[in-house]
């Protein structure tokens, strides 16, 4: 089952790579791939708000990486003496522990966040996540849009309801956040899938969020150009 | 005695014919030339900048899977750029004390003295280049030049930070360069260059009463055919437009000056984070091809190690977003007053230009019909 589910993934990553010519299409400029990607057809789902984690319906680690490696460790019993199966990077083995161990050290640490605070508009989406980079995608009206720097690129794009984040950093390392609401718009679904060149079947996790109200806060924080971060106590004079 | 008094006729003689020649020349109505040589400093009109073209990418051999970084600097900060340049080149000469009134346009300005026109080839904060030509009316090319430098972080204690910046070195070549056009220059050079100057303006705005004043040759040399009157009504009344020309610029430049003092920190501050990008994107790229990472490929400190490289790298771009949100570019709408009439000008700058030019050519055309 969880053998058809991996399939399943890299195939469903492979086709969004053809979709969103995730990191296939390096040698055009930012403003080039934007405008030659397809209108956006579907209306966006709307994930703005405040979310945080629901530990219950979420993802156990650890129970999720003993099936991956008891899951990997059967694919390549069963692909051993196929030479026309490569599921992994280098020699084709995928199984170097180290690569494995730290791909979950990687993704149990990336897959942590317990709060996320999302402000979304017609055009743009910002996804702000606890001890990481806020998630940024200016979609405007098309379907995705890519950016680049030194270090990596990176794909954001509507795929139907869902929000698909694809990152391909330097070393190999192949980061995917995917986004979706449950049907009543109370659970906000993000399924992330973490792949390297070393460990090329991705370990897959998939974590619940649902809606909070922050509370209060006693400060007011406004980053100043010249005095950086300038805090007011609320309901004092400014 | 005889040759004394002889002596005294002749004096006698000389003062009348000082006396008839000083009289001649205020029966007789000198050129225009002659009223203009007033001063010897030479205004400048500079043409707002053009901004660089968009960059062009280039895949990194090593990686083919990354490609270098995209220069992605929105257009509201191409557009700050393209008048604070400008701007900070017109303190710079102002400072100089070797020219008259410096203006900054939107557009050419067609009875510039000297204009300066810019293009920006590049200007990521670590790099600035800038081609300068500068032309005066009589078509003569004082430089046609390409600037270029890296930052220079620096502080003078004896400069106000307004006139400080990390390129302030290039400016200082541009004007060293155009102060030295000018000692090249003669008095009879200058005269001329400003009554050229005054009658493209009129041609400009009234092509058919001024075509005869000018001739330009193929190699678009300007010279003088002829020279109206001095007291050619004509003539005062486009000195007089001109004076209007210079009030609108002179309102829209309290505006501009309001907003440089703005921009000013927050554009150094943008240029210098863009400095500390270029640069660790550079070394990451240097370690990248030199060294290889202590960690091994695959490792959790290899991931770990890449992603909070990108992840800096996203945290700085966000940073570098926000402050782009501070350029702010609107231009209020002017209001002016000539003649008993207000006139409220609204739009670009340029827009706001032209249509006060408009305006001006419009008064005209009532007067002289």
């Amino acid at each position: 089952m969880f053998v058809r589910l991996t399939r399943a993934l890299v195939l469903q990553s492979a086709f969004f790579c053809i979709v969103l010519l995730a990191g296939c299409e390096s040698s055009k400029s930012v403003a080039e791939i934007s405008a030659a990607a397809p209108l956006r057809t579907e209306d966006t789902q709307d994930f703005a708000g405040n979310w945080e984690k629901n530990y219950q319906l979420s993802d156990d680690f650890n129970a999720r990486f003993s099936l991956y490696v008891a899951d990997i460790q059967r694919i390549f019993t069963n692909t051993q003496g196929r030479p026309d199966i490569n599921f992994g990077g280098i020699a084709g083995s995928g199984l170097s522990t180290e690569a494995i161990n730290g791909l979950a050290r990687f993704t149990e640490e990336l897959t942590r966040t317990p709060v996320i605070d999302i402000v979304q508009d017609e055009e743009r989406i910002n996804i702000e996540r606890e001890d990481d980079f806020t998630l940024s995608c200016d979609y405007k009206d098309r379907q995705y849009t890519q950016s680049t720097n030194t270090f990596g690129a990176d794909t954001c794009g509507w795929n139907q309801q869902r929000l698909v984040f694809q990152m391909a950093l330097a070393g190999g390392l192949n980061i995917s956040h995917q986004f979706s609401l449950s049907p009543d718009s109370t659970l906000l679904n993000i399924t992330t899938s973490v792949s390297s060149d070393l460990v090329a079947v991705p370990i897959v996790i998939s974590n619940f969020y649902q809606r909070y109200t922050p509370p209060a806060e006693d400060y007011n924080c406004v980053l100043t150009l010249t005095r950086n971060n300038v805090c007011s106590q609320r309901g004092t004079a400014q | 005695m005889k040759a004394k008094t002889n002596q005294i006729k002749i004096a006698s003689i000389l003062r009348v014919l000082v006396l008839l020649q000083v009289l001649a020349f205020a029966v007789f109505i000198p050129p225009a030339q002659a009223q203009i040589n007033a001063t010897n400093y030479l205004d400048i009109s500079i043409r707002i900048f053009d901004p660089p073209p968009p960059p062009v990418v280039a895949v990194v051999a090593e990686n083919p899977g990354i490609d270098k970084p995209v220069i992605d600097i929105s257009p509201e900060i191409r557009l700050t750029e393209s008048r604070y340049l400008p701007m900070f080149l017109r303190f710079r000469l102002e400072d100089s004390g070797l020219f008259g009134a410096v203006r900054v346009l939107p557009v050419l300005d067609q009875g510039a003295q000297l204009m300066i026109e810019g293009q920006v080839k590049q200007s990521d904060g670590a790099t600035l280049e800038v081609a300068i030509v500068a032309r005066d009316s009589t078509g003569r090319i004082w430089i046609d030049k390409t600037y270029v430098g890296t930052a220079v972080e620096s502080v003078a204690l004896n400069e106000s930070p307004a006139n400080q910046d990390p390129f302030g070195y290039l400016y200082s070549e541009l004007v060293r360069d155009l102060g030295g056009k000018l000692q090249e220059l003669t008095q009879a050079q200058i005269i001329e260059i400003r009554t050229v100057a005054l009658l493209r303006f009129g041609y400009g705005l009234a092509p058919q009463f001024f075509t005869d004043y000018l001739q330009e040759s193929a190699t678009g040399t300007v010279t003088i055919s002829r020279l109206p009157a001095g007291n050619d009504p004509l003539l005062q009344r486009i000195e007089q437009i001109r004076e209007h020309e210079f009030l609108f610029i002179d309102v829209v430049d309290q505006e501009f000056q309001k907003f440089f003092t703005e921009i000013k920190p927050v554009y150094d501050m943008w240029r210098k984070f863009r400095r500390e990008q270029t640069e660790s994107a550079s070394n990451f790229e240097t370690r990248e091809t030199t060294t290889q990472s202590q960690f091994s490929r695959g490792s959790y400190y290899a991931l770990q190690e890449s992603y909070n490289n990108y992840r800096w790298a996203k945290i700085q771009a966000l940073y570098l977003d926000e402050l782009s949100e501070g350029f702010a570019n609107e231009v209020e709408p002017t209001q002016i007053e000539l003649q008993d009439s207000l006139y409220k000008l609204t739009g670009t700058f340029e827009q706001q230009y032209r249509e006060w030019r408009s305006i001006l050519a419009e008064l005209l055309a009532l007067e002289t019909q």
